[in-house]
């Protein structure tokens, strides 16, 4: 440990600017927030300052509840297929050569860049009747009356699968890149049929990297606004799509601010889990 | 008053106290080494000098000014770390200038400077290679020269040599040693291993558990230790704990030769080369040997004699000598004995 | 046997690729083609609808409105997550931990939360609506990655390297523009590029912001798929898509991005 002392050590000064710009735009910002929450809401201006629990009573509302259900399920069944999916191609992609490497590395890395937008905008005309899917199967006429495939639970999904393949395959990427084959291989050369070595050698070794990837596109996919509002109809709206609409479109910020809240506190006992997780998969390495 | 002067040093880490009672007198352009096992505090000593670390107590003086509250920067001081550190991101020759660059020196002068060092050193040619297309030994040559460039009034050595192979190491420390004494600038080097303070100190320190066990030349380390502990740091040696009666000095209730003004229980320290094998019992003792090994010239054999081991050792003749587990006399020659203080 | 999985791999793998790619390639149809219904596959190839993007005077706003904010933003984000990685691996304090923990958190925030907070905020500081406003937000909210990145390059970077400097007579403030910020600074430029992405990619939070006012690529491509569009849009899409893929390739070169997302070809490991 290197410090340059005999005089004064003034050094600590740098991590006051960080310190400063994240408290003021970043934890002011959700403080304020959480005070908005309980809130009076007001036609009139933005909100009227007071203290009511008005708002979070609002969430035990059946609405409520089934748009969180909903939330649930979107999420967790876009987990899952992203997850499995990630992982076999992330398995797969590791034995390659590194050309073919980097190439996936910068594929993943631009879908993980690449605009929300731009991403539901290319399936929407992937889906489109006149430009399509729908188009193909009507050319090959195997679909007599093509429409378009969207709004849809199916072209959301798809979105979500699109949006969350390159989280989940950067996140395993490193694990599974740097795994010790020669563990794999031995199992090999003892004669162990491929789909047990996979059940019983591979897959066991990333088991907590697995779940922590779940539950990192769990959160994710809670908080996806633009696909379910593009790719998908009011039916299929999550919470984070109500609660644009109930901050911005319905002009009510304190209670979308509360469902955010709610939200908010959802995301952080999954944090807190995957940071226990993270903890466990240390311990495991060692 | 020039020179590098400590005074009373002391250093803690926290509560644990580092370094005690360090009291030192460095004459100027002399090389002294720092001595002792790890953990003994040689390095955070080093460290001190150089101003990383602050003191808890006591005055460094150097060429009649304190360094108390002076930071590194300001110290003039040249130091060679344990792992090089040398910029990656420079090249051969502006790695050698950094220190002058920083001290606005002009281009032209900097350039002249740095291959005057380059030549001292022997890496003529390299000027412009990178710090990672380098050797080993290149590399450490590097860092002297970057060190030595400012033209410092002390210079500082981090175990620098001991991630080398002891052929290079054994180059180096001769290398270093010559250039030393033709710029004759005051020197502190760092070291775990006594062959290589032996080979290069005008002064060694021989550092224990935070403190100074004993400074001295190599000679008066290695003939006259002070303590148990630098007699058989420094080199082999027997200790032995003798009786004295009548004149005759007893070693394991065994008469071994003739004593010299001892008191009549005392400690002894002989060096391997002053045991003499011999055939006859009445010379001295008898024993079986434990364990042989030829270093170089040197044939060092080791014998236990009841419960404890002695160690001798002679240049390698044409004469056989006894094998392991074979019977064996050792006779002493206790005008080379040396008394350990109490 | 082995054939047959090494073939079934591939066409796993193909297969993956196909998906991500193909809605692509069709946008890049729609875009080429020069009658003004979406369609695929083009009837001929035109670029018309490009050369409309770049001279459409909203086009050239909303290019320009995303790029400048984006920037900043990237300015902004790299210079405090520079700041917070030095501090932290300079002295481990209570203090840098905790700026790196927070720089930590945005991240794991979902965006409707940190959209609807900093609306709020921007809205009672009284710079709602303001493009400065989703500049700062955007500068400090993704400081993470940037956070991440340098801090893997300075748990590279040998500490003596700062005593041998220091003592060769530089101070701090010399020995961190001459020796550590140029060894830091590939990590630094790959940082800058990852914001300005993101940030040029961003919807939510910019559309919370100031997405009235100001209208960004994304804002804009999504507010015309709402109320209707012309293949002009499909040109935008994809010329999107290659600037994101163009920076990163740009990017590869740089940086081994394979080593840096932690993989490590078979051959290495022999």
């Amino acid at each position: 440990m290197s410090a340059v002392t005999a005089t004064k050590d003034r050094g600590w000064i740098i991590a006051l600017i960080p310190l400063g710009t994240l408290v003021l735009f970043f934890v002011a910002p959700m403080a304020y927030m959480a005070a908005v929450s309980v809130f009076k809401n007001d036609p009139a201006a933005f909100f009227k300052p007071a203290f009511v629990l008005d708002n979070y009573a609002k969430f035990f509302a059946p609405f409520y509840y089934s748009i969180s259900l909903r939330s649930f399920v979107q999420a967790g069944l876009g987990a899952g297929i992203v997850t499995l999916l990630g992982f076999f191609t992330v398995l797969f992609v590791s034995d390659q050569s590194r050309w073919l490497q980097r190439f996936w590395v910068i594929l993943l890395l631009s879908l993980l860049c690449l605009s929300e937008v731009v991403i539901a905008f290319a399936l929407l005309i992937l889906f489109s009747q006149s430009s399509g899917i729908p188009k193909l199967l009507a050319w090959l006429t195997l679909w007599d009356n093509p429409r378009s495939l969207y709004p849809s639970f199916g072209a959301m999904m798809a979105g979500y699968v699109m949006l969350g393949f390159s989280i989940a395959t950067l996140m395993l990427f490193p694990q599974v890149s740097r795994r010790d084959r020669a563990i794999e291989e031995a199992a090999q050369g003892l004669g162990t049929a491929p789909a047990l070595l996979f059940l019983r050698v591979t897959l066991p070794m990333f088991r907590t990297a697995l779940l922590a990837a779940f539950i990192t596109l769990f959160v994710y996919f809670l908080g996806v606004f633009v696909m379910p509002t593009m790719l998908g109809g009011p039916q299929n709206w999550n919470m984070t799509v109500i609660i644009q609409d109930r901050a911005v479109e319905r002009f009510n910020m304190p209670l979308g601010a509360a469902l955010a809240m709610i939200m908010l506190a959802l995301t952080a006992v999954l944090a807190a889990l995957l940071l226990w997780l993270n903890r466990q998969q240390r311990a495991e390495d060692a | 008053m020039r020179g590098l002067i400590l005074k009373d040093v002391a250093k803690s880490f926290g509560t644990v106290p580092v370094l005690q009672n360090i009291n030192l007198s460095i004459q100027t352009g002399a090389f002294v080494c720092l001595l002792g096992a790890s953990g003994c505090g040689k390095t955070t000593l080093l460290r001190t000098i150089a101003g990383f670390e602050d003191l808890a107590a006591g005055d460094i003086r150097l060429d009649g000014q304190s360094l108390n509250g002076v930071p590194p920067y300001q110290r003039n001081i040249g130091m060679v770390f344990q792992s090089l550190a040398l910029f990656p991101h420079l090249n051969v020759i502006d790695n050698i200038a950094y220190g002058l660059s920083i001290r606005g020196m002009g281009r032209a002068q900097r350039s002249a400077r740095a291959q005057e060092l380059i030549a001292l050193v022997d890496l003529t040619g390299m000027e412009r290679r990178r710090v990672s297309a380098l050797s080993g030994g290149q590399k450490q040559r590097v860092a002297i020269a970057r060190a030595l460039a400012i033209e410092p009034s002390l210079f500082l050595m981090d175990e620098p040599f001991s991630a080398l192979d002891a052929g290079l190491r054994e180059r180096l420390q001769k290398q270093i040693k010559q250039l030393q004494r033709r710029l004759g600038v005051t020197t502190v080097f760092v070291t775990h291993d006594q062959q290589e303070a032996m080979t290069l100190a005008d002064q060694i320190v021989v550092m224990r558990g935070g403190t100074i066990e004993q400074v001295g030349s190599p000679s008066d380390i290695y003939h006259r230790p002070q303590s148990r502990y630098v007699a058989e740091f420094v080199g082999q040696n027997n200790i032995l704990d003798i009786t004295v009666k009548d004149g005759t000095a007893y070693w394991q209730q065994q008469p071994i030769g003739p004593a010299k003004a001892w008191p009549a229980q005392t400690t002894l320290a002989l060096r391997p080369e002053h045991l003499r094998q011999t055939t006859n019992p009445s010379d001295g003792v008898s024993g079986r040997v434990s364990f042989v090994r030829q270093l170089g010239s040197v044939i060092e054999t080791q014998v236990e004699v009841g419960a404890l081991t002695l160690i001798q050792t002679q240049l390698a003749n044409t004469a056989p000598l006894p094998d392991v587990g074979e019977p064996v006399g050792l006779a002493f020659d206790l005008t080379h004995a040396w008394e350990l203080p109490a | 046997m082995i054939m047959i999985r090494a073939l079934l791999r591939s066409i796993f793998l193909w297969a993956i690729a196909a998906f991500l790619l193909i809605p692509f390639a069709i946008v890049a149809g729609v875009s080429l083609n020069p009658a003004r219904q979406i369609a695929f596959p083009p009837k001929s190839v035109s670029g018309a609808w490009f050369v409309e993007m770049v001279t459409d005077r909203g086009w050239q706003v909303a290019i320009w409105n995303s790029f400048s904010i984006a920037f900043i933003a990237a300015m902004l984000a790299t210079s405090v997550a520079l700041l917070a990685a030095y501090a932290l691996w300079r002295r481990d304090t209570w203090l840098s931990r905790s700026v790196f923990a927070l720089g930590l958190a945005p991240y794991m925030v979902p965006p409707i939360i940190l959209a609807l907070g900093a609306s709020v905020f921007w809205a009672e500081v009284g710079l709602y609506g303001s493009r400065w406003a989703t500049t700062i937000s955007h500068g400090v909210l993704f400081v993470t990655l940037p956070l991440v990145i340098i801090s893997r390059g300075f748990s590279v970077l040998n500490r003596e390297i700062v005593d041998a400097s220091n003592i060769s007579g530089a101070s701090p403030t010399q020995t961190f523009t001459r020796v550590i910020l140029p060894i830091i600074a590939p990590y630094v430029v790959t940082s800058f590029a990852i914001v300005a992405i993101i940030s040029v990619n961003e919807y939510l939070i910019s559309s919370f912001i100031s997405g009235f006012t100001v209208e960004t690529l994304p804002i804009k491509i999504f507010n015309n798929v709402r109320y209707g569009y012309t293949p002009v849009l499909a040109a935008a899409a994809i010329g999107f898509a290659a600037v994101t893929v163009g920076v990163l390739v740009l990017v590869s070169f740089f940086t081994d991005l394979v080593e840096l997302f932690g993989g490590s070809a078979p051959e290495d490991l022999r």
